[in-house]
């Protein structure tokens, strides 16, 4: 008797323990955090710091990390299977909260589920618009969009003296980038931008790496300063899928460029470039895990959260290259830089 | 069963039964990821979140046009070069009589049964309970451990621990090489490789076929399966191919074997056979050389799956 009763109890806790295990499984709000990019590129690694400053402080949260890892395999077919497989794991991990970052999560997973029932959207990283991800009507999405700081960057070539207006005249931009969505968007961004004094002289685009050289020596007289966007999309030739890598594309920029040349993402300056004024990643992964903590623990719908634009940035300056283009910024820069560790010696 | 069933000696029947046992027990280690233990170094390969994803389910629901493939090939080959018109009568008295020897089924075995079932349940409904397999299979222990289905002496003799130990090296080992930047270099060295692997798949799986049909004429199926994929999954993951597609590709492809040395456990299963001697040898390997290519065209037919999984 005492046996078999033993037994039930055995089984009455073996159970009751998975019950319990399945229960606080069940209850722990989950969110996955989409990326577009690999978890090596600079500005996922901001943007996850500034995530994780929020959501480390929530430990019911149950997070899951998935990397689309579209920066190093653009092509389409990729996208296609990197959003097939994101969408699985959307399926099978049913976030509460999915944080998409950057704008081909946005296009290849998170806009469809755009009104699901209970999965809630908040984006972060989209360098265009919302509409053509359907965000602008729907009721579970809410984010931060993802703009260049233009007016920092118009002020930095003021207090860098490169061109001294208005007695020197307007300084002329060249702007240049890959091809890739985030840069045209970036670039129809800049278009619009109010640039006064300073004057966009060209725009320009380049698919591969011979046509970026060619740009950049042929910059000068045309403008007085190149602001680049991103570079990281650049084949070695129009026949070959070859990616050139970053740190080939700066080296190259920096020593063969007449022409100071200003990144408007501070990878530019990890890269190997002078100087850059770039979107806060820490703000993107920050705000965007804020919204998601409102969702989850307050119950406010995402449609009751307003869309927010960058308002941060980030300073990054490579002293030696600074001094080899005789560029001469105020102190503040450099204390600025120095204090986000981005002063690059 | 050949003497029961009154088989000829090196007849069909016995030569098709010898091949029914061996390939029973071969042809899907792949296709489940619980089935070999070198199928969790590849696990082990993987990167993290494809580990996530790549959990005994998914494993198998991407590994299931290869198994449909093999499975209908050794179907359609055995049909053709095992048919035969021996007539086998099977004695229900006999039957009868090895039921009565073997008894009724134990309170042990009810056990297993009953682990056996619960894992596969919860395996199949892990997408609702979100518990992960391993955590089920240490609550299955626990349960066997308590009940005493599983006494103290036989959890310390009957669990093969030197292989467990093996295993967790061999993982270990691949964990080291990622740790020292080995999979970097390798990846490095070898662009053109990495660049041939994603613009032109449907080649790069007779030229491993290949590379691995070289290494296997010296080296051993698991060691070469381990050697294959701390090569070829690192660069499968630095060119953007799916690790798991390679991984699985080696998998399969490194249990091809066409001469006897070749195969430890064929070695073993002749061994064994040896005793009753009634099965045709050369048969058996010409059965097993026309599905080492049933292997490849098992890989090809898995492309429009793969591709439809978004993994290819």
């Amino acid at each position: 008797m005492k046996d078999k009763l033993e037994r039930w109890l055995i089984a009455l806790f073996i159970v009751g323990s998975l019950a319990v295990f399945v229960w606080t499984i069940q209850m722990r709000p989950r969110i996955l955090v989409l990326h577009s990019y690999g978890a090596d590129y600079s500005w996922v690694r901001d943007v996850n710091i500034g995530l994780k400053r929020v959501l480390d402080q929530k430990r019911s949260y149950a997070v899951r990390w998935h990397y689309m890892d579209l920066k190093r395999f653009p092509w389409r077919e990729a996208k296609e299977n990197a959003g097939i497989r994101s969408r699985r794991v959307i399926d099978e991990f049913s976030p509460d909260v999915i944080i998409a970052v950057d704008d081909d999560a946005q296009e290849y997973a998170a806009k469809y589920y755009v009104n699901h029932p209970k999965i809630k959207i908040v984006f972060a990283g989209i360098n265009g618009d919302i509409e053509p991800y359907g965000y602008d009507k729907a009721s579970n999405a809410t984010g931060i969009l993802e703009r260049k700081q233009l007016t920092a960057t118009r002020d930095a070539i003021r207090d860098a003296g490169i061109v001294h207006w208005p007695e020197g005249g307007a300084a002329r931009l060249l702007l240049i980038g890959d091809t890739s969505e985030s840069v045209k968007s970036d670039m129809e961004h800049l278009r619009k931008f109010d640039w006064k004094p300073v004057t966009v002289a060209e725009t320009r685009l380049a698919g591969t790496f011979d046509e970026w050289q060619e740009i950049i020596r042929s910059a000068p007289g045309r403008a007085d300063v190149i602001i680049t966007t991103n570079y990281r999309k650049l084949t070695r030739s129009a026949a070959s899928r070859e990616l050139v890598s970053p740190e080939e594309v700066v080296k190259w920029t920096e020593g063969n460029s007449k022409l100071p040349v200003i990144g408007t993402n501070g990878f530019y300056v990890e890269d190997g470039g002078m100087l850059a004024i770039g979107t806060s990643g820490y703000e993107q992964g920050e705000v965007a895990a804020k919204l998601a903590t409102q969702i989850i623990d307050k119950g406010t719908s995402p449609k009751l959260l307003p869309v927010v634009s960058t308002s941060q940035f980030v300073v990054f300056m490579r002293p030696a290259l600074l001094k080899s283009h005789n560029v001469k910024l105020p102190p503040l820069y450099e204390a600025f830089a120095r204090a986000n560790n981005n002063y690059i010696e | 069963m050949v003497e029961i069933l009154k088989g000829k000696p090196l007849g069909k029947l016995a030569t098709g039964l010898a091949i029914t046992t061996f390939t029973g027990a071969s042809l899907l280690s792949a296709i489940f990821l619980s089935s070999k233990s070198v199928n969790f170094v590849i696990y082990g390969l993987l990167p993290d979140q494809a580990q996530a994803q790549f959990q005994w389910l998914f494993w198998l629901y991407a590994s299931a046009a290869t198994g449909a493939t093999l499975t209908i090939a050794y179907f359609v080959l055995f049909s053709l070069m095992q048919r035969n018109g021996e007539i086998h009568l099977l004695n229900k008295e006999q039957i009868a009589a090895q039921l009565h020897l073997l008894g009724p089924i134990r309170n042990r075995e009810w056990s297993a049964v009953l682990g056996m079932g619960v894992f596969m349940l919860a395996v199949l409904t892990a997408a609702i309970h979100k518990i992960q397999p391993p955590w089920v299979a240490v609550a299955i222990l626990y349960a066997l451990l308590v009940y005493g289905f599983l006494d103290k002496k036989e959890f310390r003799e009957k669990i093969d621990w030197p292989f467990l130990v093996y295993l967790a090296g061999i993982v270990g080992l691949v964990g080291t090489f990622n740790s020292v930047g080995l999979n970097d270099l390798l990846a490095a060295n070898l662009v053109r490789l990495g660049s041939f692997m994603r613009t032109d798949f449907a080649l790069f799986v007779p030229v491993l076929a290949a590379v691995i049909f070289v290494i296997r004429l010296a080296v051993p199926i698991s060691t070469t399966i381990v050697v294959a994929a701390a090569v070829f999954m690192p660069l499968a993951v630095a060119s953007g191919i799916n690790a798991w597609v390679v991984g699985f590709t080696i998998l399969v492809l490194g249990e091809m074997w066409f001469f006897p040395y070749q195969c430890s456990y064929y070695l073993q299963f002749r061994e064994l056979m040896a005793k009753s001697g009634n099965y045709d040898e050369a048969a058996f390997l010409r059965f097993n050389v026309i599905m080492n290519f049933a292997k490849i065209g098992a890989i090809y037919a898995s492309f429009p799956y793969w591709k439809w999984l978004g993994l290819l």
